[in-house]
């Protein structure tokens, strides 16, 4: 394995001097092929790291999100208190008038005129 | 005052009010509606009975008689958007997938319709005229249960609503009268929810079979509804002074 990894330096270092300009990439490439294993190290840190930020922040996100709602009952709550006595009476009042119960009409179905079909024959 | 106060309240009120205003208007159309398709088949009734009256070809009586039927099923479709109107404003039950069975008589309408239309002589007509009686006894069933469902449904609400309305005036007035109305509505509801409760499980038939005895106890309840709404008038009044 040494052995082996020593020949390939060895490579390197000879392509290295007689590389040509337009030709490095390509040999630093090969170099980096040789002496490194598939699993690229800093690649794999890189998206980790993304993938536990964007974590955090759907959990910061969240987290946030539940105390604006616990904010916004207790801001609801203070609506109330907030209020002065005229305008809670003008609430409770517009609340009454919408809840009317007279919209409960018993007689609808019966006072429907039903179609004569029974007493007709051709 | 509060932003939320200020602008979402009035606009939640305007909308309250357009949506009212949209519902019964809706509901007077289909009325309306109604109306008219039942004097078209009248019409094509007395004009069959001429035709029978005259001797008229057999051809003559067919196409007049298909007329009936047709007009006839315009009117049942039109009766049935009234209540189907009523029916998609009512929430179900809790596990119950949907009530009553007034959506599947749109689709046996449809087939109805088709046989009508497909029928050569007098004698298939007379037979479809037989279906669309008992099709017609079925419909007037199924929304005579709707209507049962969606009174029971409004008393429910305005239980509900009108509870809501005295726990809101509970929270800045102290009466005598207020506590009355409170006590006389919470007493009056509890006994609502039981009847309520025992009505959802009748079946149909069942609760259109005791539908009288539902009108005379829905009456009862909005009756009481109406005057709780009145005391809690009273004492919103009181406390405007």
């Amino acid at each position: 394995m040494q052995n082996n990894e020593n020949i390939k330096t060895e490579d390197f270092i000879n392509a290295y001097r007689s590389f040509d300009r337009s030709n490095k990439g390509e040999v630093l490439s090969y170099y980096s092929k040789c002496n490194h294993s598939t699993l690229n190290v800093p690649a794999i840190f890189v998206v980790l790291s993304s993938v536990i930020f964007l974590l955090g922040g759907v959990v910061m996100f969240t987290i946030n999100q539940n105390s604006d709602d616990v904010a916004l009952v207790k801001n609801d709550t203070n609506i109330a208190s907030s209020m002065s006595k005229d305008e809670r009476v003008q609430s409770v009042r517009s609340n009454l008038e919408k809840y009317s119960s007279t919209n409960i009409k018993t007689n609808d179905f019966d006072n429907t005129p039903k179609i004569d079909l029974a007493s007709f024959e051709f | 005052m509060n932003v939320k106060v200020k602008y979402i309240l009035p606009l939640a009120i305007v909308i309250f009010f357009i949506s009212v205003v949209g519902v019964n208007a809706q509901m007077e159309n289909l009325r309306a509606d109604y109306d008219s398709k039942l004097a078209t088949y009248d019409q094509a009734k007395t004009d069959y009975l001429k035709l029978k009256n005259l001797s008229s070809t057999d051809s003559q009586r067919v196409e007049g008689a298909r007329k009936v039927l047709v007009t006839s099923l315009d009117s049942v479709n039109a009766y049935m958007n009234m209540f189907k109107s009523k029916l998609d404003s009512i929430k179900p039950a809790e596990g119950e997938g949907s009530i009553g069975n007034l959506s599947d008589k749109y689709i046996q309408l449809t087939g109805l319709d088709r046989k009508i239309q497909d029928a050569k002589s007098l004698d298939d007509l007379k037979k479809c005229l037989t279906d669309t009686k008992t099709f017609w006894q079925e419909v007037v069933d199924s929304c005579k249960y709707v209507q049962s469902r969606y009174m029971l449904f409004q008393t429910n609400e305005a239980y509900l609503k009108l509870n809501q309305v005295a726990t809101e005036l509970d929270s800045f007035v102290d009466s005598e009268e207020l506590k009355n109305a409170k006590n006389s509505l919470t007493s009056s509801n509890t006994e609502f929810t039981n009847y309520y409760s025992q009505m959802l499980k009748k079946s149909q038939s069942d609760m259109n079979s005791s539908y009288a005895d539902l009108q005379s106890n829905v009456t009862k309840y909005s009756k009481v509804l109406g005057d709780t709404e009145a005391s809690l008038a009273k004492v919103i009044q009181k406390a405007s002074e």
